[in-house]
């Protein structure tokens, strides 16, 4: 095996680590989420065991993923378009303000209302660990990230996906 | 010849590093253009005070020196690309196909001494010191016994 497949492999068995630890199969991701999650894995293996290095990028990237299976799941249904675009926390906002019809509307096309206080509330962390300033959403520069913020976010972003993709309730 | 050394928060190793190879340069009379930069760097921080103070007890001055990312820019400017952690030199060459045959890892992995005490900053600078001169830096550069990675 050549070093270009034996690094694809170990980014694709650190994916497939972190997604069963989540509850969550390969196939049941969108495609831009793979791409979004082989790119935390390459970001991992990059520092990894570097006690020196930032790891802002690896929390960017799993943020990328939340927001890619985000629009591509719930940021499809109607009432949740904001959740297709924009940033973390303006779509953590957009959740909290979500008035009662819509939230019935929801709720009768088999959303779990709680989950969405909850995703609200995890959004909300994760946009806070990716330290949402014009910097980051400029690309200019990330600021600082230890291993810890990156744990955190796996651990968060690992719940995003799992709930995105349980059975919904029964209406 | 430029020459580009990279580690990964561009805080410790690579700039000692850097700092070390301008110094054998001058010791031999190399007219050698060093950089060094990280793969995962830390934006507006300077290099660590314990890596200044262990580098100013061999002479060397990298007080100045920032956290720096690596761009595409430093891989086209180097001549050579050395990479302190085998997994980097791995990571450039393939991020970079095409300036592969330039990468090279400077042996063996270096450990991190980021947290760590004062001697084991002391410790890292003397092997990278040692890992350097094994490397013969000269007008034309060729590896060291690892060849390129």
């Amino acid at each position: 095996m050549d070093e270009p497949v034996r690094r694809r492999e170990r980014r694709r068995q650190h994916v497939e680590q972190f997604l069963a630890g989540a509850g969550v199969t390969a196939q049941q991701l969108a495609r831009s989420t793979h791409e979004c999650l082989d790119q935390w894995a390459r970001q991992v293996l990059l520092v990894q065991d570097q006690p020196s290095a930032n790891w802002a990028n690896v929390v960017l990237q799993l943020c990328r993923a939340v927001e890619s299976e985000l629009a591509s799941t719930l940021g499809q249904m109607e009432g949740l378009t904001f959740l297709a675009d924009g940033a973390l926390g303006d779509k953590a906002r957009d959740l909290a303000r979500l008035d009662q019809q819509t939230k019935q509307k929801l709720a009768a096309s088999g959303i779990k209302v709680g989950f969405l206080g909850e995703l609200q509330r995890l959004l909300s962390e994760l946009a806070r660990l990716r330290r949402q300033t014009d910097a980051a959403h400029g690309a200019v520069d990330l600021q600082t990230a230890t291993s810890a913020d990156a744990n955190r976010a796996r651990q968060i972003a690992g719940t995003i996906l799992k709930r995105l993709h349980s059975p919904p309730a029964k209406p | 010849m430029r020459l580009l050394v990279v580690c990964a928060g561009n805080t410790c190793r690579s700039p000692m590093a850097g700092g070390l190879a301008r110094k054998i340069g001058m010791q031999h009379g190399i007219a050698l253009e060093v950089r060094t930069a990280g793969v995962a760097h830390h934006p507006n921080r300077r290099v660590e005070p314990k890596a200044v103070a262990a580098m100013a007890e061999v002479g060397v001055d990298i007080s100045n020196e920032y956290s720096k990312q690596i761009t595409a820019e430093d891989i086209e400017w180097a001549d050579a690309v050395v990479a302190v952690v085998q997994e980097h030199a791995r990571y450039l060459a393939e991020e970079y196909p095409a300036a592969a045959s330039k990468v090279y890892r400077l042996a063996s992995d270096v450990q991190d001494p980021y947290g760590q005490p004062l001697c084991m900053y002391r410790r890292c600078r003397d092997r990278l010191d040692a890992l350097l001169l094994q490397l013969p830096i000269s007008h034309s550069w060729s590896p060291g016994p690892d060849g390129p990675s």
